[in-house]
């Protein structure tokens, strides 16, 4: 058998929503480096024991509903296959609770804490032992039981495709590539066996955010990153990154640890281009794109900075007439640690009228908002590339974008950049395009004619050749 | 003649540094055949008795003269002896002959050298052997121990006066290096001279081959003196530490690995834990073996430390060493010798750990060898044999 690409789909396969970021980056090049090598492009996944060869079903996707969605097909399937309770789940309602969701744990926390308070002196003490009890015993099994379900290895044996083991499906002299969230998942410890295997490692950094900026992180990525990346340095033969100042980012983590230096390179994600134009677009959307605005298209989280356009709205408002300040539109589901900045909006009789939240939002609303926009922003303090900045400009928009991490590369000269913490900057220069509406006419125009997209085809080409160099 | 070393703490049997010097500078004279005896004071009660030694001062009588920090007592405790009659009568009386030489080691108890000198009716020839330059020590020391600024700066001058004191009044002020040297040399007219610490040879062919040893590791030997501690974190610490191989390990040998191993700090450097091999304290034939099989040895010192001897070991080892600036004091001339490897910084010193680990076997040539023999004690009081010789003594 002569040697193949494994193409680790794990991420993908663990990820049901709406595929964004690096999953939808995984998706986009694995269906592009499929099509053009369906000979040697075989795909793997790890079910929390060992990699199995997805190859059969896949490719029995992309040639019966050869559509561009063929691979997001699967993988819907492959999700809703593995965790069928997602089929019965209601949709998650957009508009606001009466009272502010929680976690689980919390929920239960509170419930808890609610009887407790509530019932008389006398039933307290044996309350508290019941619920010590509970604690310890029904909670702790709910929670094996969750964590199982979450990670459970596939256990449907009639399936082939799930019958190869680690040793099975790689051979020497096969390339394992991977690029999705991969500190998420057991498998770097396999990495040694494969290497003894003769498997080469290709593995992707997007970004070292979790290192560099670890307050911006869930605390349990921020302490598993620099691990995994002393194993991706070890066992690497080719580490890929998206953008020059995630290398220069990297090499220098890599050199502070002492650590393996292996080869490095730097590959341009693709760009996307063409938003689903067939969906609905809401009463609400229209009636927005009436207004004047300006838009912010990401996950609303604190590293994003959504914090600086707030201030930058309060700024403008306090500073001008409101009917002069448009509107401040962000588009992106609500991560964590935002609920600071989202309060102070909230509150803040200024702003709140002239900041719109939308979550939820389509593509064919997605493109109708980009259309209908002044000019984009993008705040965030780190990006290990930038997506969205690529997004705006192939919308023809302009983006006032800051300059951490590789926006600035992102940008390559079609937008401004400035620090993500300058504040009365960022006042000055958004004030400057809302009342100069000739001057981003003229750099829309510069953007349409000169700024030169990247399709995922190239991105898939020019990782193949990275590839087969290194079986060199 | 009659030669009279005063010490702060018991050389026998001599563990750390401190106490090998003061029992090579012993032997060395018992070899040129002089008559030799050791008084002093136990400035730690965990020291074993040794005849001539007062044991440790209560910690109130020394504050009864020196109410400072814990990491002063040596200090108080010089005091006490040099100001209290009891306690230098006590020491005085130990003296059975009238020397005509005085090795004072660590400046701690120069109140009572002084005092003891001054009613000699012949000023005998004082040698101070300086450990250290003890203020920059103790500087060190102080800063990483709870203390006001105000508070460590007081210690740090008493130390420093006194340092200079005890050169001005010398004879002849040794030092364990040049750079030492070159302090006191700036700061006193006194001679300087420097006599770097040596070592003792070990069975080279001692390996215990039953004994579950990773393959290959880099060893790190230390006591719980705090320089160690805070050196291993200070090169091998940070956000990740990459510089071994899947199948590679640091073993760490003496009482810092206990400490290293509870320190808080080791979990906050990704992959060092796992990384360790924790063997605590041991004794001189396991230590033997761990040196023998070694690929590298660490020396990853921060600050401090006149008598680092690890480094003489690590030297005569013949393995690879890889080792910060600091760490080279006293044995410079080693610093661009083969399979020495110098780090300045903490990226430096884990690279240089990670290319020596992959390297082969270090062989070194027989010239190559002879060198790293100098850190041999025979070879190293060559300095002051010369000197003794110009001064008819």
């Amino acid at each position: 058998m002569s040697a193949c690409v494994w193409f680790n789909l794990t991420s993908s396969c663990h990820y049901g929503k709406k595929r964004v970021g690096i999953i939808r980056s995984e998706v986009e090049l694995a269906a592009s480096l499929y099509a053009r090598h369906d000979d040697v492009v075989r795909f793997c996944f790890w079910n929390g024991e060992r990699f199995i060869d997805l190859t059969p079903k896949v490719r029995g996707y992309f040639e019966n509903k050869n559509g561009e969605d063929w691979l997001n097909n699967f993988l819907d399937d492959f999700y809703l296959e593995n965790h069928p309770l997602e089929q019965v789940r209601a949709p998650q309602r957009s508009n606001s609770y009466c009272l502010p969701l929680l976690s689980r744990r919390e929920a239960l926390k509170s419930v808890a804490q609610g009887i407790l308070s509530l019932s008389p002196n006398i039933m307290r003490g044996v309350l508290n032992r019941l619920l010590i009890w509970g604690r310890d015993s029904v909670y702790q099994k709910y929670v094996t039981l969750r964590r199982r379900k979450s990670h459970a290895p596939v256990k449907n044996e009639n399936q082939a495709t799930r019958e190869s083991s680690v040793q099975d499906i790689f051979h020497n002299g096969d390339i394992f590539f991977s690029l999705g969230l991969d500190w998420d998942y057991g498998f770097t410890e396999t990495y040694h066996e494969l290497r003894k295997q003769g498997v080469k490692i290709v593995t992707f950094c997007h970004d070292l955010v979790p290192i560099l900026f670890p307050q911006y992180v869930l605390s349990y990525v921020a302490k598993k990153f620099p691990s995994y990346w002393m194993k991706c340095a070890e066992f690497s033969n080719l580490i890929l990154c998206n953008s020059l100042s995630t290398e220069k980012s990297l090499l220098s983590f890599l050199d502070e640890s002492g650590a393996n230096v292996p080869k490095i390179q730097t590959i341009q994600l693709g760009d996307w281009d063409s938003l689903d134009n067939t969906s609905s677009v809401s009463q609400k959307i229209i009636d927005l794109l009436t207004s004047r605005y300006v838009l912010y298209v990401s996950t609303i989280e604190r590293r994003k900075n959504h914090d600086l356009l707030y201030k930058v709205w309060h700024n403008l408002l306090t500073q001008h007439n409101e009917d002069t300040v448009p509107y401040l539109v962000f588009v992106g589901k609500k991560g964590w640690g935002i609920e600071g900045t989202l309060c102070d909006i909230s509150k803040d009789p200024r702003v709140s009228s002239k900041v719109i939240i939308l979550t939820g939002v389509n593509d064919a609303e997605l493109m109708r908002l980009y259309r209908g926009c002044l000019f984009t922003v993008y705040p965030s303090v780190f990006e290990g590339w930038g997506m969205p900045v690529r997004e705006s400009l192939a919308q023809g928009k302009f983006v006032l974008s800051s300059s951490g991490g590789a926006l600035p590369e992102a940008n390559a000269g079609f937008g401004d950049v400035l620090e993500p913490w300058d504040v009365v900057g960022w006042t000055e220069r958004v004030w400057f395009y809302v009342n100069h509406p000739e001057v981003l006419k003229e750099k829309e125009k510069y953007i349409r004619s000169e700024f030169k997209l990247k399709k995922w085809e190239d991105t898939a080409s020019d990782v193949f050749n990275k590839l087969m160099e290194i079986e060199k | 003649m009659n030669i009279l070393v005063i010490s702060p703490f018991p050389f026998v049997p001599a563990h750390h540094g401190g106490q090998l010097r003061v029992k090579a500078m012993f032997d060395y004279f018992v070899g040129r055949g002089d008559h030799v005896q050791a008084i002093g004071v136990k400035s730690n009660w965990s020291y074993p008795d040794q005849g001539g030694f007062d044991p440790q001062p209560t910690k109130e009588s020394v504050k009864s003269v020196y109410d400072g920090p814990s990491d002063m007592f040596s200090y108080g405790m010089g005091l006490l002896y040099g100001t209290d009659d009891t306690y230098y009568q006590s020491l005085a009386k130990k003296v059975t002959f009238v020397p005509d030489i005085v090795i004072l080691e660590h400046p701690w108890l120069f109140d009572f050298t002084k005092r003891y000198i001054s009613n000699l009716k012949k000023k005998p020839f004082l040698i101070f052997d300086a450990h250290n330059v003890e203020h920059i020590l103790k500087k060190g020391i102080l800063e990483n121990v709870n203390l006001s600024h105000e508070i460590v700066k007081d210690c740090v001058d008493r130390i420093r006066l006194l340092e200079k004191s005890v050169a001005e009044f010398a004879d002849l002020v040794v030092t364990v290096s040049y750079s030492d040297a070159k302090w006191f040399k700036s700061e006193v007219s006194t001679p300087v001279i420097t006599v770097e610490n040596g070592i003792s040879d070990w069975d080279r062919n001692l390996v215990d081959c039953s004994l579950d040893l990773p393959n290959e590791f880099c060893l790190f030997c230390g006591s719980s003196h705090l320089p160690n501690k805070l050196g291993f974190f200070h090169f091998l610490g940070g956000t990740a530490f990459g510089s071994l191989n899947f199948d590679q390990r640091i073993i760490i040998a003496g009482a810092v690995g206990n400490s290293i191993e509870r320190d808080r700090n080791l979990d906050r450097t990704a992959c060092l834990r796992e990384k360790l091999l924790i063997m605590g304290e041991i004794d001189d034939s396991m230590l033997t073996v761990l040196r023998n099989r070694a690929k590298v040895i660490i020396l990853p010192i921060e600050f401090g430390g006149g008598t680092n001897l690890k480094t003489a070991e690590a030297l005569l080892s013949g393995k690879y060493v890889v080792a910060s600036r600091m760490a080279m004091r006293g044995y410079s001339k080693f610093e661009n010798a083969p399979g020495v490897f110098i780090a300045d910084s903490r990226a430096d010193f884990k690279k240089m750990l990670r290319k020596a680990m992959s390297l082969p076997l270090l062989k070194l040539d027989a010239e190559s060898v002879n060198e790293r023999r100098k850190v041999l004690w025979s070879q190293c009081f060559v300095s002051l044999t010369n000197f003794l010789k110009q001064r008819g003594l």
